[in-house]
C-alpha cells in the first residue's frame, strides 16, 4: 500500500486551512515573468506574459516549460508481475528504452522491475489507486509509490530541443539512438535523469526535484543561446504527445 | 607595402577593409586577413622577441608552429597572429619584449659574455634562497613574458558554451586525405563529422594552387552529408573522446571510429642564425603568396631536401619574388620540377645546403655549401648571397600528436627521413601523411581506404571502397626521395646561435651541454633544456633535437625515441575546458522562503541550506523557552518495504529493528564489515511491511547504493526507494512545539497517545505528514515529513500560527549548538573513517546477540574484546573560552587527540565540546589539556548529556 | 579518463555516469578468523590488468552490476548484471569510499 504523507494530492482542506499544491521553484518561475494560476489543485505557470511568442518558441525554436505537477507513480516488483500488471492497467506491456503511452499515463520503463506512469494531475490518485488494486491482488511482492514530488519535469519542445540537450548532457539523441518515444535514464545537467522523445520534437525530462532551480537556471540559459524560452503550459501539446500530423502517433 | 595582384587562391576581400591596431599604432588589412598577414603587409617584420635571448622574430611557417607570432588583443593572450583573422577594432599588442619590439634590453642576454644563460639556467639560478621565491617569480615571469592574464575574474566577460556530438566517423583534418576519408565513409551511410582547424576545409591544397580542387571535395562531403567544423582544432585524444575547440563552443565528439588525418608539418634546417625574421618554412614562404597576396621577401635564396621546395621555389617565382638560387641537398635530384626551374633560368645548386644565415634584426645573407657527413662546409664550395628571404625545406614530419595520445608508436624511417606510425589502436585510422602518404594522389586514396574502413566497422558497407583505395595505393610510384638532414649544418668556424627550438630559445649549445652533463636521454634532456616544451610543443622542434641526441650520443633515431606531446594540441583558452558552470546545488521545496526570511544561505555538501538568519543565540533560545523549526529536509530518506525489510535492516544496522513497532522510531548506525560508523538517521516503521530510514544529508547518496549493493549481492524481498527529494522534513522544536501544532491538526498530541519515539501519519493544516517525535536538538519536537509539494504552505502556516508561540526560524549553526548541549554526534565531524561505535560512545547501539549476522559484527566483536584506544568524550570550559575545531588534545606535552566540535553554549552559560581523547583521559571529571598553536585550555572530561541529561524535557 | 561503460538495463554510456564500486572481493560465509577478516577489509589485489569490479549506474537507472575490466587501457571487456546466490561476492564499502572522498559532514 502507498504512504498518505508521500502523495501531495490527498492534501485537502481541514477547517480553516487550504493547501496549496505548487512548484518548489515558483519563485523562480515569478521571477522569469510566468503568471501563475491553479489548475486541478496546482498552481502552475501557464504563461509568461507572452502566449503569441511561446507556441512560436516551441514550433521555431524551443520552449522549456516547469511541469512539476505531473503525476508521477512508482511501481516496483519482480520483471514479470511489472508485465503482468502493466497490462492489466494500461494494456501495454512496457519495455526497456521505449515508453508507452496508454490509460492517460506515459509508461517509463526505468528497469525490468521499475515502472514509472507519469499522468496528468487530474489523473494522479486514479492511477494511483488502480496500481495499489492491482498490487493488493498479488500474492508477490508489489510496491507502488507516489514520486510526484521527488521528481520535477522540464517540457523541451521545439525543432532545437536534441541542440539545447547537447550543451548540457552526453546523452544520444540522434534519431537511430533516440527514436520517437525512446526513453533513457542517464546523467542531464551532471545530475540523474530520466528523459523521454515525446514526439518529434519534444522532450520530457524528470529529475530530483531538489535540483529543480539549478536546472532550470541552466536550462533556460541552454536555450536563450538559441533563441528560445521559458514558456506555460498553456503553449504545450498534449501530455502524450502531437495528436495531428504525427505520423508515428 | 602594396600586395601583390590578384592570387587565384587569396583569401582576402580587397573590398572590404579592417581596421584594428598594433602596439597603438592602427593598421589597415582586408577582411580575411589574419592579424599578421595584415601587419606583413604594412611592412611589419619582427612579431615578438624570443624566450631568453630577447632575439628578434618574424614569420616561419604562417601556420601558428611556432611561439613567434603569439599577440595579446586586450585581455586575451597566446593569440597566434599567423592563424587568427583580423577583425576591426582588435586591440593588439606584442608579447615578450620591453621597452619595445625594436628594442629590447635583455637582448644583452644575447649579446653579452659567454653562456650567460646555459641550459638549466633557470633551474641552476633561481632556487636559493626559499624566501627570495616571490621575487624570482616576478623576474621570470617578466622575463618570460607570454602574455598578461587578468587575474580577477570579474573581467571574463566571454562565456564558452559545451556541444556534445555523437557520430559514427569522426575525421580529423580536412585535407585531401581527410575530405577523401569523409566522402569515402558518409557515402556508406555512416554519420560522419569533420573537424580542420583552418577557415575552410582543404588543407595544403588551399595554398598549393589546388584550391578548386579543395572546395570540390569539401561540396562532395557536405552533399554526402558529412559535418564540417572549420576554424576547431581537435585538442586531444581522450580513450576515443575528442574535444574540439571553436569560436566559443568546447565540442565534445565521441564517435565509434576515428580517421586521423592530420596532415605533416614541415621541418626546419638547424644552422648558425637560422631564427632570423627572414628565414622562413617554404610553408611560410608560400601561403603569405598564395592566400594574402603578399610578397614574402624581394630576394630569395631556397634551401630544401625535397620536392616541396622545389615546389615553393616555382610558386615564389611566378609571384616575382626574384629567386637567386635553390639548394637541393640531394645531389641528383632531376625530375619535371627541377627541369622546369631550370628552364626558367633559376640556378639549382645540387647536393648543397645552407650553413649560415647573417643579418641583425632580419635576414641580409646566407651561404650555401656542400656539407661533408657531419654537416661542416666542404672547404671551397661556399658560396654567398644577398638576400631578404631564406626559404627552408627540410621534409615533414606528420601531425601525429592524437595518434600518439590513442597509444600509436612512432618509428623514424630513414627513407622518407620522417616519422612512421605502427600499431594504432583499435579504431583508429591513419590517413594521408599520418599514413606515409603525402602526395597528393597517395593521400586521396589512403583517405578513401581509411574512411572506408572506418564506415565497415561501425556496420556501413561491405568494405569493397577500401580495398579497392588500397589497391590502388599499391600501383602509385614511389613518392621522391628525402636528402637525409644533418643534425647541426654549418661553417668550419659557425657564428652565431643556431636554434633547436625557437619557442623556448634552445640551441645546438644548450642540447650539447645537457648531454655532457649527462641528460642523455630525451626524457631527460627535454626537461632539463625545456626543449619542445614550449607554446607550438615541438611542432618543428622535436625532430631536429632528436636528431641532435643522436648525433651526439652515437644512437640511432629510433633508440633515442620521441615524446608525446601531451594535450591540448592547440591552445585553448581554460575557460573552455571547464565550459558553462555546471554546480548542481540542491535547494529544499522552502529554500526560496528563507532566503526571505534573510537567511545566510551557506553550502553544505551539495545542498544550498540557512546557516542562521541572523541572530544565531535568539534562535537557539527560542527552541529552548519557546518554539524553534528548522528545515531538515536535506536528510536523507528511503522507503524500505518488503516482508523481508524488517531482516534486512536487522544486518545494516548493528541494533535490531525487525521487533520495533509500528509508528515507533528509532535511531540507527550503519557500520561497514571493518566496524566502522559509516551513518546515522532514525527507522521508522510506517506499516507492517514498510520502514522510512533517513540518513544524513550528504550520506543519502551513499546509504542508498550501500543498501542497493547488498539487495543485489543477496536477492532479498526488500524494495528501496529514495524519496529524499520528494519530502520536506521540518523539525519543530521546543516546549510550545505541541500547543503550536494542536492548533494545526486534530490528532491527539498527548503524551500519553503520541510519545517521545512515536511516529504518527497524520493531518497537520489539511496535508498528510508523517510526525516523529524524536530530539536530535534536545526539547520536545515533532520532525514532521510531508509532501515537498505542499512544502512552502505547511510551512508558511506553522510560522504563521506559530506566531503567537514565540515561534523563530533555525539554522544550521543553532541547531548545532543545541544538539552539542545533547551531545549527539556528527558523523563524519566527530567521527571519522577509523571511529567504531564503542569508541564513539555508543556500544549500547551494538547488538551482539542479534540472529542476523549484521554488517560489522565481526569487526566490532573484536572491537569490543581488544577494548577502547581513544574515545570520544564530551568537555566543558567554565572561563567563557571556546577551543577552535581541530584543537589539540595534549597528554605530557605531546598531541593525543582533538577537538571535534566546540561552542559556546548560552543556555548553559559555558562553553562545551566533543574530543577524541586517549582512552585513559577520558573519566567523566578528567581534566583535559587542549592547545592550538600558543592558545592553552584547561577542560573537564564530561560524560553524557550537557543538557537536560534524564531526558525530562525531551519526554515531556 | 573518459571511456564508455555499458549498463546492462540502458545501454552505454560515458563512465561519468557511474559510479564504482571497487575489484570484487569475498566477503566470508561465517565468521572469519582475524587474519581472513583483515584481508576481507583492508587488502585489495590492485590488479594492473584485466579485474572484476562492481560498478553501478548512479545518474541513471542506479543498478549495481559487474564488469571486467583492463585497468592499464580501460578497456572494458563486459558488463553484466551480478546474479549472486551463495553472498560470498559482496562489495566493499560505497559508503566509505563516498565519505572518505566527500570532506566532513555538514549535518546529521
Amino acid at each position: 500500500m502507498s504512504l498518505a504523507f508521500l502523495s501531495p494530492d490527498l492534501a485537502e482542506p481541514q477547517g480553516s486551512f487550504t493547501p496549496v499544491r505548487q512548484s518548489n521553484i515558483e519563485a523562480a518561475l515569478v521571477a522569469s515573468g510566468a503568471q501563475i494560476e491553479e489548475r486541478d489543485g496546482w498552481r502552475v505557470a501557464v504563461n509568461y506574459g507572452d502566449a503569441a511568442a511561446e507556441k512560436q518558441a516551441c514550433q521555431q525554436s524551443v520552449g522549456i516549460a516547469e511541469l512539476s505537477s505531473l503525476g508521477i507513480t512508482e511501481l516496483l516488483a519482480s520483471p514479470p508481475v511489472v508485465q503482468a500488471i502493466t497490462t492489466e492497467v494500461a494494456g501495454n506491456p512496457a519495455k526497456l528504452g521505449t515508453a508507452v503511452f496508454a490509460a492517460d499515463a506515459w509508461w517509463w520503463t526505468v528497469r525490468p522491475d521499475r515502472v514509472l506512469a507519469v499522468t496528468a494531475p487530474a489523473d494522479t490518485a486514479v492511477m494511483r489507486s488502480r496500481l495499489e488494486a492491482a498490487a493488493e491482488a498479488r500474492s508477490e511482492l508489489v510496491s507502488v509509490t507516489d514520486l510526484t514530488s521527488v521528481l520535477t519535469t522540464f517540457s523541451v519542445s521545439g525543432p532545437l530541443a536534441r541542440d539545447t540537450f547537447a550543451r548540457i548532457t552526453a546523452l544520444d539523441l540522434r534519431e537511430r539512438e533516440f527514436p520517437l518515444h525512446g526513453f533513457q535514464p542517464g546523467s542531464i545537467g551532471r545530475v540523474p535523469g530520466l528523459l523521454l522523445r515525446q514526439s518529434d520534437d519534444s522532450f520530457l525530462h524528470s529529475f530530483g526535484a531538489a535540483s529543480a532551480e539549478y536546472m532550470w537556471t541552466s536550462m533556460i540559459d541552454a536555450a536563450e543561446q538559441l533563441g528560445g524560452r521559458a514558456v506555460g503550459i498553456d503553449a504545450l501539446g498534449p501530455l502524450g504527445g502531437a495528436l495531428e500530423g504525427s505520423s508515428n502517433a | 607595402m602594396s600586395r601583390l595582384e590578384q592570387q587565384p587562391a587569396e583569401r582576402i576581400d580587397r573590398s572590404k577593409k579592417v581596421k584594428f591596431s598594433f602596439d597603438g599604432k592602427s593598421v589597415e588589412g582586408f577582411e580575411g586577413d589574419t592579424i599578421a598577414s595584415a601587419l606583413y603587409a604594412q611592412g611589419q617584420r619582427i612579431f615578438s622577441r624570443s624566450f631568453k635571448y630577447h632575439r628578434p622574430r618574424g614569420i616561419v611557417s604562417a601556420s601558428g608552429w611556432t611561439a613567434n607570432t603569439l599577440v595579446q588583443d586586450g585581455d586575451w593572450p597566446g593569440i597566434r597572429a599567423t592563424t587568427e583573422r583580423a577583425t576591426e577594432g582588435m586591440k593588439i599588442v606584442h608579447q615578450n619584449a620591453w621597452p619595445s619590439l625594436n628594442f629590447d634590453v635583455m637582448r644583452a642576454a644575447d649579446l653579452f659574455g659567454g653562456p650567460f644563460m646555459p641550459a638549466g639556467f633557470y633551474y641552476k639560478t633561481f632556487i636559493w634562497p626559499r624566501s627570495a621565491w616571490p621575487l624570482y617569480e616576478k623576474i621570470l615571469r617578466n622575463a618570460a613574458g607570454l602574455g598578461v592574464v587578468k587575474k580577477s575574474q570579474a573581467h571574463r566577460e566571454w562565456r564558452t558554451d559545451y556541444r556534445r556530438r555523437h557520430c559514427d566517423v569522426l575525421v580529423i583534418g580536412g585535407g585531401v586525405a581527410g575530405l577523401s576519408a569523409a566522402i569515402a565513409a558518409a557515402r556508406e551511410g555512416a554519420d560522419v563529422v569533420l573537424v580542420d582547424e583552418d577557415v575552410e576545409p582543404g588543407g595544403q591544397l588551399l595554398w598549393q594552387g589546388q584550391h578548386q580542387r579543395a572546395r570540390e571535395l569539401a561540396d562532395e562531403a557536405r552533399a554526402a552529408g558529412v559535418e564540417i567544423l572549420s576554424s576547431a582544432p581537435a585538442l586531444g585524444y581522450f580513450d576515443g573522446m575528442v574535444p574540439v575547440w571553436q569560436g566559443s563552443t568546447l565540442h565534445q565528439i565521441r564517435a565509434q571510429r576515428h580517421v586521423a588525418a592530420t596532415g605533416s608539418i614541415e621541418q626546419p634546417l638547424i644552422f648558425p642564425n637560422n631564427d632570423l625574421p627572414g628565414v622562413m618554412l617554404s610553408t611560410g614562404a608560400w601561403k603569405l603568396a598564395s592566400l594574402y597576396a603578399l610578397k614574402p621577401g624581394e630576394k630569395a635564396v631556397v634551401t630544401t631536401t625535397g620536392d616541396r621546395g622545389i615546389e615553393a621555389a616555382w610558386a615564389l617565382h611566378k609571384a616575382g619574388v626574384e629567386i637567386l638560387a635553390v639548394a637541393d641537398l640531394l645531389p641528383n635530384r632531376s625530375n619535371a620540377l627541377t627541369a622546369e626551374l631550370e628552364a626558367a633560368g633559376i640556378m639549382l645548386l645540387r647536393g648543397m645546403s645552407v650553413v649560415e644565415a647573417r643579418g641583425s634584426k632580419k635576414l641580409t645573407g646566407c651561404t650555401i655549401a656542400e656539407l661533408d657527413e657531419n654537416g661542416v662546409a666542404k672547404a671551397g664550395t661556399e658560396e654567398n648571397f644577398d638576400c631578404d628571404l631564406l626559404v627552408v625545406s627540410g621534409g615533414t614530419v606528420p601531425a601525429s600528436s592524437l595518434m600518439l595520445q590513442a597509444g600509436a608508436k612512432a618509428t623514424f624511417n630513414s627513407q622518407t627521413n620522417s616519422f612512421l606510425h605502427e600499431d594504432a589502436p583499435p579504431g583508429v585510422h591513419p590517413a594521408g601523411a599520418v599514413a606515409g602518404k603525402e602526395e597528393l594522389d597517395a593521400a586521396a586514396l589512403s583517405g578513401t581506404a581509411a574512411g572506408a574502413a572506418a564506415a565497415q566497422e561501425c556496420e556501413f558497407g561491405d568494405g569493397s571502397a577500401a580495398k579497392a583505395a588500397s589497391s590502388a595505393l599499391e600501383l602509385l610510384p614511389a613518392p621522391s626521395p628525402q636528402a637525409p638532414s644533418p643534425a647541426y649544418q654549418r661553417k668550419s668556424n659557425p657564428k652565431g646561435k643556431a636554434f633547436l627550438d625557437l619557442d623556448e630559445d634552445v640551441t645546438t649549445k644548450d642540447m650539447k651541454y645537457a648531454i655532457e652533463e649527462g641528460y642523455d636521454s630525451i626524457e631527460l634532456s627535454k626537461r632539463y633544456t625545456t626543449v619542445t616544451m614550449g607554446p607550438s610543443q615541438g611542432r618543428i622542434s622535436q625532430l631536429p633535437s632528436v636528431r641532435m641526441v643522436a648525433d651526439q650520443t652515437g644512437l640511432s633515431i629510433d633508440e633515442v625515441g620521441i615524446t608525446t606531446a601531451r594535450p591540448p594540441w592547440s591552445t585553448v583558452p581554460l575557460g573552455a575546458l571547464a565550459g558553462r558552470p555546471f554546480t548542481p546545488a540542491k535547494r529544499t521545496a522552502i529554500h526560496a522562503r528563507q532566503r526571505e526570511l534573510n537567511a545566510h544561505v551557506r553550502w553544505a555538501g551539495d545542498w544550498r541550506r540557512a546557516y542562521d538568519y541572523g541572530d544565531v543565540k535568539a534562535e537557539a533560545a527560542a527552541v529552548h523557552n519557546a518554539v524553534g523549526m528548522i528545515d531538515v529536509s536535506t536528510l536523507g530518506k528511503m522507503i524500505v518495504s518488503g516482508p523481508e525489510a524488517g531482516v534486512f535492516l536487522d544486518r545494516m544496522y548493528t541494533n535490531r529493528l525487525s521487533d520495533l513497532k509500528v509508528d515507533r522510531i528509532r535511531y540507527g548506525v550503519l557500520s561497514n564489515d571493518a566496524g566502522r560508523i559509516t551513518d546515522d538517521g532514525t527507522v521508522c516503521r510506517v506499516a507492517e511491511d514498510s520502514f522510512l530510514v533517513t540518513t544524513t544529508s550528504s550520506g543519502a547518496d551513499a546509504a542508498e547504493s550501500w543498501f542497493t549493493w547488498w539487495l543485489a549481492a543477496w536477492e532479498m524481498e526488500v524494495h528501496v526507494t529514495d524519496v529524499t527529494q520528494g519530502l520536506c522534513a521540518v523539525n519543530v522544536a521546543g516546549p510550545k512545539a505541541r500547543d503550536l501544532l494542536a492548533k494545526l491538526t486534530d490528532a491527539d498530541l498527548s503524551n500519553e497517545v503520541f510519545g517521545y519515539l512515536d511516529g504518527k501519519q497524520i493531518q497537520i493544516a489539511g496535508v498528510q505528514c508523517l510526525a516523529m517525535r524524536i530530539g536530535f536538538v534536545g526539547e520536545l519536537g515533532y520532525e514532521i515529513h510531508y509532501p515537498a509539494s505542499c512544502g512552502q504552505y505547511l510551512w508558511d502556516q506553522l510560522l504563521e500560527v506559530g506566531a503567537e508561540y514565540g515561534i523563530r526560524p533555525f539554522g544550521l549553526e543553532p541547531q548545532r549548538i543545541l544538539r552539542l548541549e545533547k551531545a549527539h554526534i556528527i558523523v563524519g565531524q566527530d567521527t571519522d573513517s577509523e571511529s567504531n561505535p564503542y569508541e564513539s560512545q555508543m556500544g549500547w547501539i551494538v547488538k551482539l546477540d542479534k540472529d542476523e549476522e549484521f554488517m560489522g559484527k565481526w569487526a566490532l566483536e573484536r572491537a569490543k574484546e581488544r577494548g577502547m584506544t581513544n574515545m570520544l568524550v564530551g568537555f566543558k570550559l567554565d572561563n567563557g573560552d571556546v577551543p577552535i575545531e581541530g584543537s589539540a588534545i595534549v597528554v605530557d606535552g605531546k598531541p593525543a587527540g582533538r577537538v571535534t566540535s566546540a561552542r559556546y553554549s548560552e543556555q548553559l552559560g559555558h562553553a562545551i565540546g566533543l574530543a577524541w581523547v586517549p582512552a585513559e583521559q577520558g573519566e567523566d571529571g578528567a581534566p583535559l589539556h587542549i592547545k592550538y598553536g600558543s592558545q592553552n585550555f584547561t577542560a573537564t572530561v564530561v560524560h553524557g548529556a550537557f543538557y537536560d541529561p534524564d531526558q525530562e524535557r525531551l519526554r515531556s | 579518463m573518459s571511456f564508455l561503460l555499458n549498463c546492462p538495463i540502458c545501454g552505454t554510456r560515458e563512465v561519468t555516469d557511474f559510479g564504482f564500486g571497487g575489484e570484487i572481493v569475498v566477503r566470508p560465509e561465517s565468521r572469519p578468523g582475524e587474519r581472513e577478516l583483515n584481508r576481507y577489509n583492508y587488502f585489495r589485489a590492485n590488479t594492473d590488468g584485466v579485474q572484476r569490479e562492481w560498478w553501478w549506474h548512479r545518474a541513471g537507472c542506479r543498478t549495481w552490476f559487474q564488469a571486467e575490466r583492463n585497468t592499464s587501457t580501460n578497456e572494458v571487456l563486459w558488463t553484466a548484471i551480478a546474479e549472486i546466490t551463495d553472498a560470498t561476492q559482496a562489495p566493499v564499502s560505497p559508503a566509505t569510499e563516498a565519505r572518505a572522498a566527500g570532506g566532513p559532514e555538514e549535518l546529521r
